[in-house]
């Protein structure tokens, strides 16, 4: 029965997920245009509403090609499994009070962290099995990005475990209860915040596929549903990326009693991705090497200096 | 000096050489970044030794630390942890002084880092020597090991040099494989990993894996202590490496695996069963590394080398000392612990020599040697006495070593090996005597060999202690066998 | 034997096949990451959730990377690897099957004698997070301190030895 139950909230999660998908990416292309003094899309249906379902059909209806020279095992599971490990990831999290797919784990954030470290595996197997130089290029760049800035990120969430006394997802909430985690560890907001950019290789990180250099980075050779899949985990990551940040720094599902708790929660990580764009439409890109000395001589040794900071704290309280 | 120790924690007090060590090691890595003269810190290192000697004289004196295991049962403080850490911080802050002169010139680029990985190595093998937790054995070894297939490798322009440190290096890893695979099933068998408890749960344990562990466990040490047949990466590693690193590797890193060797064995692989069984496995390593090193080593041309032929054959007559500690553990351990103080003191005399040639810009081979005595007849003296030490004869203390060897062969009844040792102190007097004849019955045109007030002083200390500790030998081994009385018991 | 344990087993089981019989060494990788996953899997039935944790972030997510890193450039080309070279040890295919089946059966035998021997089973609450870090950090400080000195040596010898720096 139990089985049957997850078995359920997942297929309608993940339709939830993927139809908010489709409205991030409205929502995206919307503010892009008014920041940049265009419309966005407004041609199919009211305000470009059906924009998305027309992308859709354009993308199933695309000839899947695989190159001549691909790993044509590889080349075909890489957006299968960035898609499954970007919805996996996405399991743990829980939008309000028990409201996820996998509830209660004993080890929340931690196994959550996991599954985002296997991320990786989609985008360095799709760039490398294209025999493509661009591709490869993007892959290569993205593992170098992804491990870096994960080490980053693991030393901030640390902080956050000790401050809350727990990896459990409704404790971490918890304890922001009157003080949320974005006043009481600024620095590790801030932190964790620019290692999720990089994580979701979002400007100005989106170094994988930076289609100036790059053409489109690891899924150049990717055609049809199959580049959809990797279009598809994109913005899945981004969804959990966003709902880390409420979760850890900006209070979860707390807030006034007026609204319930995944209201709040949705409303703050809208505010989040909203974020997000407008960072998108703001920044350039970084250069390479400055990517890595960034991630290795700022961010690292930052984390490990909030890290002592709060063990310290938390030892003396 | 009457300060009260007795209120300090223990804890602190048993940790403090080593933790001594390890802030002077950080401080000196720190420090190079930002300094761009670069000698005084070889100076800052030796302080960090000698401070770290000075810490353990505190933590040894009776009262301030009472004998039983600190820091989650990880260190043990008795006699033959101060024993031990005393002689690997002795053999490091000799390594240290002779190479004073030598890294600037050589390795001019990477003269800081070769002291901090000779300070790291030194860190690591103070924690074999002091814990009776197989963990932290382990990774005291992993840690002296790579800083030393790192210090092998430190001219990096030099084909020979990143030949021995490759090879010292694919050895050494396949050792602690082996090692970590008998020390794994002992755990498996025992569940603990502390000796003590290792020793109580053995009892069970059914007997064909128990000594399958234990073969592993004797391979894996047999390749760090360099004992035939597990010692051919040891010629090559020593010809190749840098020649005070190769001093430094027939002194220190030995040191410590033996202590890890009588640590694992008398106190976690001591019961009855399979005492026996150990006890014979070294007595036959110990007959091959004598035999084999001794007889390799009457053929070779290089000093550096013929050195690791001769560390091999010690390598022989302390394996006596252990094969006969099975039967009679006071006795056995004490002359190994001894010979393990005396080696390390003739030795650094004799690397010292190696190290003064080096310096003038000339090589190590036999033809190297001739003529000494014309050159600097002080030296060639010196190095007369230190082979004599090593061949044994009386009264140095290299004689006072291999009787006590003798002794606990013959009290273990390992007649045949200890007459077996004699003939073989027989035999190395022909190599070494090779050198000697260069020395005193050749000619040269070479210019005098100039030493150096820090080489100097190390042949100095190695001539004074191979006299002074040979004379005055019976409160060290005193002290030597009562550290094993005091081992886990 | 649960359904759990059996997927999970079978997955770690065809994982490790995968690595010794795929002739690209990149599936080879993949394999491994099955096999880890499988892993993963079984320590979290078993309740050492953070173990099971652990495996992915450092096994499949950080090493196993970095094999793909590296053996994806090797042979980014998608050369054809030599196979058909011959051995080059003689007998070294009896001597390996040799060296395994001795392997299996040590193994075996310590297996059956903690199954029969009345060894004791796992503490509560071994394998979670709180008991993870408190032997950690508490009864094995020393050696976990140490270890931190193993990787810096390391590092050190990287820069040394392959460093800009010439010697």
């Amino acid at each position: 029965m139990e089985a049957l139950a997850v078995a359920a909230k997942s297929f309608v999660v993940i339709n939830a997920v993927l139809v908010a998908f489709a409205y991030i990416l409205l929502f995206e292309r919307k503010i892009l245009g008014w920041m940049q003094y265009r419309k966005g899309p407004n041609r199919v249906g009211p305000w470009g509403l059906l924009q998305p379902i027309a992308d859709a059909v354009k993308m199933f209806l695309k000839e899947d090609i695989i190159p001549k020279d691909a790993d044509r095992l590889v080349f075909q599971l890489a957006p299968i499994v960035s898609l499954a490990v970007a919805l996996t990831a996405f399991a743990f999290v829980p939008i309000g009070p028990g409201l996820a797919v996998v509830k209660d784990a004993d080890a929340g954030m931690l196994a959550l962290m996991a599954v985002l470290s296997l991320e990786v595996y989609g985008v360095a197997l799709g760039g490398w099995a294209s025999q493509s130089k661009y591709a490869l290029m993007g892959a290569l760049r993205s593992t170098a990005q992804l491990i870096s800035y994960e080490l980053a990120m693991g030393m901030t969430v640390l902080a956050v475990f000790i401050m809350a006394g727990s990896t459990r997802f409704d404790a971490i909430v918890a304890s922001q209860e009157g003080l949320w985690n974005i006043v009481r560890m600024p620095l590790a907001f801030l932190l964790f915040f620019i290692a999720m950019l990089a994580e979701t290789a979002r400007t100005p990180f989106d170094l994988p596929e930076s289609e100036s250099e790059l053409v489109a980075g690891y899924h150049t050779e990717y055609s049809g549903m199959r580049f959809g899949m990797f279009f598809m985990a994109e913005y899945v990551n981004l969804v959990t990326a966003t709902a880390l940040i409420t979760l850890l720094f900006l209070g979860g599902w707390l807030g006034p009693a007026f609204l319930p708790g995944w209201v709040w929660f949705l409303l703050k990580q809208s505010l989040v991705i909203f974020l997000f764009i407008w960072i998108r439409a703001t920044l350039p890109r970084f250069r390479y090497d400055r990517l890595m000395a960034f991630g290795w001589k700022v961010m690292l040794p930052l984390a490990a200096l909030n890290l002592v900071v709060y063990a310290t704290w938390a030892a003396l309280a | 000096m009457p300060i009260d120790l007795s209120s300090v924690n223990p804890n602190l007090l048993i940790i403090l050489p080593p933790g001594v060590l390890a802030v002077f090691a950080l401080v000196v890595l720190v420090l190079d970044l930002y300094s761009q003269e670069k000698r005084w810190l070889a100076g800052l290192s030796l302080v960090g030794v000698l401070l770290s000697l000075v810490a353990l004289w505190f933590a040894s004196r009776p009262g301030a630390v009472p004998p039983g295991d600190y820091f989650g049962r990880m260190v043990t403080a008795d006699h033959f942890t101060f024993y031990m850490v005393a002689v690997l911080l002795v053999a490091a802050g000799l390594v240290i002084l002779f190479s004073m002169d030598w890294v600037p010139r050589r390795l001019p680029k990477v003269q800081v880092e070769y002291y901090e990985l000779v300070l790291f190595a030194t860190l690591g093998m103070m924690f074999m020597a002091a814990s009776r937790d197989v963990t932290l054995i382990y990774l005291g070894l992993e840690l002296s090991s790579q800083a030393s297939y790192i210090l092998a490798g430190l001219l990096r322009n030099d084909p020979r040099s990143n030949e021995a440190a490759l090879k010292y290096f694919l050895n050494g890893a396949l050792a602690s494989a082996v090692l970590l695979f008998g020390l794994s099933i002992l755990y498996g068998l025992t569940g603990t990993t502390y000796l003590p408890e290792m020793l109580v749960a053995l009892g069970q344990a059914p007997l064909p894996l128990l000594v399958t562990a234990m073969v592993f466990v004797i391979a894996g040490f047999g390749f760090k202590v360099a004992a035939a047949p597990f010692h051919l990466w040891a010629p090559d590693a020593y010809e190749g490496a840098p020649t005070p690193v190769s001093g430094f590797f027939s002194m220190a890193p030995k040191a410590a695996a033996w202590a890890a060797v009588l640590r694992v064995f008398l106190e976690g692989l001591s019961i009855p069963q399979v005492m026996d069984k150990w006890s014979v496995l070294y007595a036959v390593l110990s007959a091959s590394s004598m035999l084999i090193g001794n007889l390799t080593a009457l053929w070779q041309t290089n000093v550096k080398r013929m050195m690791a032929y001769s560390s091999v054959s010690h390598a022989g007559y302390i394996l006596v000392g252990v094969a006969a500690a099975a039967r009679a553990p006071e006795v056995g351990a004490g002359a190994v612990l001894f010979y393990l103080l005396s080696y390390i003191l003739t030795n650094a005399g004799i690397w010292a020599a190696l190290v003064a040639l080096e310096n003038q810009g000339e090589g190590t081979e036999m033809a190297d040697f001739r003529g000494l005595a014309q050159r600097n007849p002080a030296l060639a003296w010196s190095l007369l006495l230190l082979f004599v030490s090593l061949i044994g004869i009386p009264p140095t203390v290299g004689f006072f070593g291999k009787f006590f060897l003798f002794r606990a062969g013959v009290q273990a009844g390992y007649v045949w090996l200890a007459v077996l040792m004699a003939i073989n102190s027989a035999i190395s007097v022909g190599y070494y005597y090779a050198v000697v004849r260069n020395m005193f019955f050749e000619k040269t045109e070479k210019p005098r060999l100039e030493l150096g007030s820090s080489l100097q002083a190390v042949v100095a200390l190695s001539v004074l202690a191979v006299l002074v500790v040979g004379l005055g030998s019976s409160p060290v081994i005193q002290y030597a066998e009562a550290a094993l009385g005091l081992l886990g018991r | 034997m649960t359904p759990v344990f059996l997927v999970a087993a079978a997955l770690a089981v065809a994982g490790a096949l995968g690595v010794i019989l795929s002739r690209q060494p990149v599936h080879s990788v993949l394999a491994l990451v099955l096999n880890f996953l499988g892993l993963a899997a079984l320590y979290i039935s078993m309740d050492a959730e953070f173990l099971g944790v652990v495996q992915l972030i450092i096994y499949a997510g950080a090493i196993m990377v970095l094999f793909l890193f590296v053996i994806g450039l090797l042979t980014a080309r998608k050369d054809p690897v030599e196979r058909e070279a011959g051995e080059p040890l003689p007998l070294q295919r009896p001597l390996s099957i040799a060296a395994a089946g001795t392997l299996a059966l040590l193994l075996g035998g310590s297996l059956l004698v903690a199954r029969f021997g009345g060894r004791p089973g796992v503490p509560t609450g071994f394998g979670t997070v709180k008991e993870f870090g408190r032997h950690l950090l508490v009864t094995h400080v020393l050696p976990f301190e140490l270890t931190a000195f193993v990787l810096m040596v390391a590092v050190v010898g990287v820069i040394v030895l392959v460093g800009r720096k010439q010697a």
